[in-house]
Order: structure tokens, then sequence, then C-alpha cells
């Protein structure tokens, strides 16, 4: 599929699959748009999750949502990863498989985290050979997500739109926005979110995100365990004018309350999307 | 004026810094650390910028306590039953120190604890360091036989035109998720008063055998007997059934009655 049609094609509102909601969901077969799975939790396991999968891929949409890809990372290519990657594509029908602009580990170690990158043009090279290389693989194009990020590197050459900008121009990967990343770093960093949108390469955004987030006395933390924030509603709002409306899908990782709960949270976003409809 | 730091280096350094035992501010000044960029470079601000809330460790410190919370969270999540004997405070420090000996290097963190056993087994200053690494590997294979391939059970319809001769040489393979575990305590019915919230007592030491499989998909424990234990053991490692036979012993009569029931519970698959 063309980064063009995955863009175009709006899926709706969906949510992220957890296994804390299997039952619910094989019993009710509730009413949703779309599901997001976080693609490895279905990798390297041929157990019960992958069971469920495969009869809900059946019944909904399903989007490909990737932790270990490591792409930012000066190691190479993880071709097993990858092997697994497309096999579990093929399998569920994803509409496309996404993952995050950062690196997890080096020399082999896996720090299991979305780490930083500077954002320098080496780095945009590292990732710019490693995006293509992946496409070949996929024969698809490959969307990456912004993430929350904690620190800020002194030699970094330019913003953070601009590696975006520069990185889809460089490789026509798609982006997903993830509009509570914008916000925490944001506040972190100390930059102006709306701006930040306003700057967007937004021919290539497939997605948005949505999550709650946690807030400490020095900095905000991504927790995905709460309801979304007004102040990450607003933004959502301008990325949707922005935009012209995309895929949306609300992330709850941690304290995750039943699925009707989760649902109607995530469902808030038709507020703001009906507006755009509207107008 | 900032001095670029190559990616490679930047990233091996982080990696250093983040998965440290200690905070940043101790862990930029490690050896590992100072030998990729300068403690005194870092505290100044010119490779990490600080804000106004947080120095440039403090910003490191997110990553830091966010990486060894994450990985024992997911060991944690496996081994209730460890965690259990030991306590929350003593099985987060074996966790810490089993992620530090053996940091992941997969992408995916089922496979984060396959060297927990083992570790446990190094340990000698570990108290009832046998009764955990036995509890440990009944955990991990719990985990592997829910991870393990998925593969169709043998029907048992299809054993009915095997002559007596064929069931000589017949070699009938297991389900890809049998474990099948020989201890030196008897994990299994602790692990299961921990399921049931009874508080065991740690078990005195008294051999125990195990099958762990994965039915159904669910996940299946069977305490069985020393001769059961052997016969079925023969059998997964590839034994003809005649040759497996006389790992029964005495009890080499019960071995139809075995094989019925093994059979039930999908631990062979199609020859």
């Amino acid at each position: 599929m063309s980064l063009e049609k995955i863009v175009r094609e709006d899926l709706g509102i969906g949510i992220g699959l957890r296994t804390t909601h299997f039952g619910h969901i094989l019993s009710e077969w509730p009413d949703l748009d779309w599901f997001e799975i976080l693609s490895e939790n279905f990798m390297q396991t041929e157990g019960r999750p992958l069971h469920i999968l495969d009869q809900i891929a059946e019944r909904y949409p399903i989007v490909m949502h990737g932790v270990s890809m490591n792409i930012g990372s000066v190691d190479p290519l993880d071709t097993d990863y990858m092997r697994e990657l497309k096999t579990l594509r093929d399998r569920c029908g994803a509409r496309f498989v996404s993952d995050h602009i950062c690196w997890t580990g080096v020399d082999g170690t896996n720090l299991h985290d979305l780490l930083p990158l500077p954002y320098t043009g080496e780095a945009l090279e590292v990732m710019a050979a490693k995006v293509r290389q992946v496409q070949d693989i996929l024969e698809a194009p490959l969307v990456l997500e912004n993430p929350s990020t904690y620190l800020e590197f002194a030699h970094s050459e330019m913003s953070e739109t601009e590696f975006l900008r520069e990185l889809t121009k460089a490789t026509g990967c798609g982006l997903l926005m993830d509009v509570n990343n914008v916000f925490v770093c944001a506040s972190n960093h100390g930059f102006d979110a709306a701006q930040y949108l306003r700057e967007l390469p937004w021919n290539h955004v497939a997605q948005f995100h949505l999550a709650g987030h946690s807030v400490y006395e020095t900095h905000r933390l991504d927790t995905h365990d709460a309801p979304v924030c007004d102040e990450v509603w607003e933004l959502y709002d301008l990325a949707h004018q922005l935009s012209g409306g995309r895929s949306t899908l609300l992330e709850w990782d941690d304290n995750i309350p039943e699925f009707d709960e989760v649902v109607a949270e995530a469902h808030k976003a038709t507020r703001y999307r009906g507006e755009v409809h509207a107008g | 004026m900032t001095e670029a730091v190559d990616l490679a280096t930047l990233q091996r350094w982080m990696s250093h810094v983040v998965r440290h035992p200690k905070v940043a501010e101790t862990a930029v000044k490690s050896g590992a650390a100072r030998t990729l960029i300068r403690a005194r470079r870092v505290l100044a601000g010119d490779v990490v910028l600080p804000n106004e809330r947080m120095q440039p460790t403090d910003r490191l410190d997110v990553y830091g306590g966010a990486y060894i919370a994450r990985l024992v969270g997911v060991i944690r999540s496996d081994f209730p039953g460890l965690e259990h004997a030991l306590g929350e405070d003593a099985f987060c420090g074996l966790a810490e120190a089993y992620v530090q000996a053996y940091p992941s290097r997969h992408p995916n963190l089922n496979q984060l604890a396959h060297a927990l056993p083992d570790f446990i087994s190094k340990r000698t200053h570990q108290p009832r360091r046998a009764f955990l690494r036995d509890l440990a590997r009944l955990e991990l294979a719990m985990s592997e036989a829910f991870h393990a391939p998925q593969a169709a059970a043998l029907d048992p319809g299809s054993l009915g035109a095997v002559t007596p001769e064929e069931w000589e040489h017949l070699v009938i393979p297991t389900h890809p998720s049998l474990r099948l575990l020989a201890t030196s305590y008897p994990v299994n019915g602790y692990l299961q008063a921990v399921f049931d919230e009874r508080e065991p007592d740690l078990p005195k030491r008294a051999n125990s055998y195990v099958a762990v499989y994965r039915k159904d998909y669910r996940v299946w424990r069977l305490t069985l007997e020393k001769p059961a234990f052997a016969t079925l053991s023969a059998l997964a490692n590839g034994e003809p059934f005649a040759r497996a036979l006389q790992h029964a012993g005495d009890s080499a009569d019960q071995v139809g009655h075995w094989f019925q029931g093994w059979t039930a519970d999908g631990l062979f698959i199609q020859p």
C-alpha cells in the first residue's frame, strides 16, 4: 500500500489491543473501528495472544505498532526481527507497520526503551538508510512515531520537526504523530507545541496517538496510565484541523480500566473529528 | 562551543550510563562511561543539556530509573512464586543483579529471564539457593510453554492401525511446549499454594518430577512419579516406544494408562 493511500484511509477511532480486554472482546465483539497491536507481544510466541489475534483480525482492521526495531541505532538492522515482523504483518493483515524515531540498544544489548537521538546529519543518515532497508523488506512504507523524550543533546543541529521533515523527504516514510508526546516534549524541553504541529509535513502523517501522562515536579512522563489531559485534547483539535482527519488511537497501558471506559475516552475524539467533517 | 559526539560513541556511552546500577552522577564517572565521554563534559552540560529544573544527570536518571523498573517488572510478572519465596526487597535485589549480569540481547522481553535459574545457581551467597533455582526453573518452564510453537495434538485414532511390531519402533514426538523438570524440592506444590494464596512455608528437600505443557492455550503442570517421568522423558528424547517402556521399571503395567492420559492431555503430536 502506498503512503498516500495509508494517509488517506482514515480508519476512525481505535484503541490498543490489551490482554486484559481479550475476554470482553471475544464475548461482546464490541463496536469499534480498529485495533492497534504491540507487535512484539505477538512475535516469538504461538500462545494464546496470537490465537486471539487471529480471531480479532478477522473482524477488525489491525495496525501494528512496535517498540524494538531499533531503527536509530548504529547497530545493523536485526533481520530475524524483520522477518518475524513481516510474517506477523502478513498473518494479521495489518494496514501498516509503525515503530518509533529512537534507538533501543547498541552492540546487541537491548535496553527496551525509546531512547532519544541527537538531531544531527549523522543520525539522519543512519536512520534514513535503515528506513529504506525496512521499507524494502516490508515492501511498504514504514510509519514512525515521535517519542516522548526527557533530555536533549547539546550537539543537535536541527529541531525535531526539521529532522522529521528531512527524514520523510529522504525516505518517503510515514509519521505517526503522538499528540501526547508532542505536549510532553514541549513541556520538558520548553518549545511551543502548536508551532511544532504547524511545522510538520502533514502529507506524511498517517495516524494520531493520544494518551495520558504523569506530571512530576521536574518533568512530565509518558506513562499511558490516565485519561488524556485537556491541553492534549486542545492540541489534537489543532492537529486534526491541520491534517483534515487521520486514524486516531488511544493508548492505555498501565492501570488499564474496563474496555468500555477506554473506548469512551477514545471516543472523546469524535468531538474534534466531527468539527472538521462538518466544516 | 559544544564538541560533536559521533552517534556510535554517544549510544555506547548512554547505554552504559542508563544500565549502570547507580545514579547517573556516579555512572558518568565510571570507567566504561569515562573512556567514551569525559565526565567533566557531561557535568558541564556539554553533552546533555540542562534545563531550569534538571541537571544533565537528573535527565539521564529518568532513563536509568525506568530501565531497571521496567525489566524488574517483566521478571516479576513471570516469577510470582520466586517473589513470594524471597519477599519483595530480596526479589528486586535478585532481579536487578540478574539484569546487570544478563542484560537483554533480544528484541522480545519474553526472552529476558532465560538464564535466571543458572544465575541463581551461581549465587553462592544466596540462602536456599537450590530451592530458589528449582522454583525459577519451574516458572521459566511455564513461560516457555506459554510461548512455545503451536502443533496439532496426536489423534489417538490414528494409532489404531499401528501393528505391535510397528509400536516397538514407533517414535512419537512430544508437543513443542512440553518441559520436563526433575527438581530437588517439591516446587510445584509450593507454587500452587502461592497461586491459591495459602502462604506456604518453604518446603523441605524431596525429589519431585513435573511436566509443564500447554493445552487449549493454557499452561498446565502435572506432578509425576519417577517411573512415569523417566518414561515420558525417554519419549521426549526421541526414544522408540519399546525402549522408552524400559524406563518404567516395576511400573511397566501402568504405561498404557499413562500413555492414554498423556495423549488426552495433548502431550504428543502426529509422528
